[in-house]
């Protein structure tokens, strides 16, 4: 195939890919959202000195952990119709898998950054006769939010990229697009290669501000560290 | 089917789940092995290999190089079987992951250690080897276990190039039969069954590191 049947090709293709793309950012931008919020209360009862909460959210990690996003989808998708008659669309459904998978891998990071705080801070606070309610919304969360934020953007990242496995469950998204250009055209190579380099083109815009914003954090710390300029 | 039979079909898919995972963890290995070494490459092209090797694999889905691989290897004239393409698509996306832990582990080491080491007299290679390396290990070792948990989850989209991974199976039984919820349900317990003690193992030897740490 030359450049210029290519990219007449990429002509027609165009308001399919753009559909699909659309669809697979506002799915990833919507499983992020489900995933940011339902992590905190994970979080909160891992945490929890209560042994039954943070079993429970200990057991919810870890089937997360455990078993892939595929078989999860699959289990709402297809399970839960028949199981408890609830029926949710495919987009939908990828939306609500997607968000609770990475809800355990989210508050993972929330309950790292919480406690990469130094427990001093806490100490002083109860010293100085303040309340859990004061203390951690005034001296913790302040502390452990800017080294949460950077990791918990990161996931938006394999978010946008994992939004292509709900074209397993028909989800409309960018991969399902280009299933169905390739079923249209017989051009499979020519379409997946363009999908990737999609998907490579998103990632790439999201990792800039999510990496700048890591480095601002890094620049506090460490002058001049790193192997980056002695190389073999 | 018997809630037996169903899982014993299901479980057929095992050997082909277990072997992917392990061959495309050793490839990955390799790869990013090799890749995170040239990212250290004294040679500025080498480098830029590297570092778009990194960028390119790990910012394409592992389905989306399955399906370039399995349908559009084909055809151009090239045909892979499902489990070779399956293999080959997660070895060459954790590889590139794997590359990136690695090389992240490598740039974490203070650079003054490297200088002190020449200053020292040591060679490079001795230097990488005995000062760099051990400092990298462990910073590497917490995100390189977990990866390996990942990839052995990721097989599951090898299904969809029809690699007859248990993922598979399961989609068989819920095509031809009206076992929807067991099938996918014995399937779900089945990456369990693998998952968890990889979870277990990789947790304990955590907290265990982490204790000794602190003492």
């Amino acid at each position: 195939m030359s450049l210029n049947e290519y990219l007449g090709l990429l002509r027609e293709w165009y308001p399919g890919l753009l559909a699909g793309t659309l669809h697979t950012i506002q799915m990833a931008v919507l499983a992020f959202l489900v995933a940011m919020t339902v992590a905190i209360p994970v979080a909160a009862a891992r945490m929890s000195s209560n042994r039954l909460l943070s079993g429970a959210a200990r057991t919810y990690i870890n089937i997360a952990r455990g078993t892939p996003l595929l078989v999860q989808l699959f289990l709402i998708y297809y399970v839960l119709p028949e199981l408890a008659g609830i029926v949710i669309p495919a987009f939908q459904a990828s939306v609500i898998g997607i968000g609770l998978y990475y809800a355990a891998y989210i508050a993972q990071t929330y309950r790292t950054g919480i406690e990469s705080i130094d427990t001093g801070q806490r100490e002083a606070a109860q010293a100085i006769g303040l309340t859990r309610k004061q203390w951690f919304p005034s001296i913790i969360l302040p502390q452990a939010i800017p080294v949460i934020v950077p990791p918990t953007l990161n996931y938006l990242i394999w978010i946008v990229q994992d939004t292509s496995i709900a074209s397993l469950v028909s989800a409309p998204e960018l991969m399902l697009a280009a299933k169905e250009i390739s079923a249209e055209y017989f051009t499979p190579f020519e379409i997946y290669v363009t999908a990737g380099a999609i998907y490579l083109l998103i990632g790439y815009a999201l990792s800039k501000p999510v990496a700048l914003l890591a480095a601002r954090r890094e620049r506090g710390r460490s002058k001049g560290q790193g192997l980056s300029h002695f190389y073999w | 089917m018997t809630l037996i039979e169903l899982t014993r079909f299901i479980a057929q898919g095992l050997f082909a789940t277990i072997s992917i995972t392990i061959l495309a963890m050793l490839l990955s290995a390799v790869i990013g092995f090799v890749v995170a070494t040239l990212s250290i490459s004294r040679f500025r092209l080498v480098r830029w290999i590297s570092y778009t090797y990194i960028q390119v694999f790990r910012g394409v889905p592992v389905l989306v190089l399955l399906f370039i691989i399995y349908f559009g290897l084909t055809r151009l004239g090239l045909h892979l079987d499902s489990f070779t393409s399956a293999v080959l698509g997660l070895s060459i996306g954790g590889g590139a992951m794997v590359a990136e832990t690695l090389r992240a582990g490598l740039a974490a080491v203070p650079r003054g250690q490297m200088e002190a080491a020449i200053a020292l007299g040591t060679t490079r290679f001795n230097a990488v080897r005995l000062i760099i390396l051990p400092q990298a290990a462990p910073l590497v070792f917490a995100p390189l276990s977990d990866f390996f948990v990942t990839l052995m989850k990721v097989t599951a989209v090898a299904s969809a190039v029809a690699a007859p991974e248990i993922t598979f199976q399961a989609k068989q039984v819920a095509q031809n039969t009206s076992q929807t919820t067991e099938a996918f349900l014995v399937l779900g317990a089945l990456y369990l069954l693998i998952g968890l003690p990889m979870i277990w193992a990789i947790d304990s030897f955590e907290k265990k590191r982490n204790s000794r740490r602190r003492k």
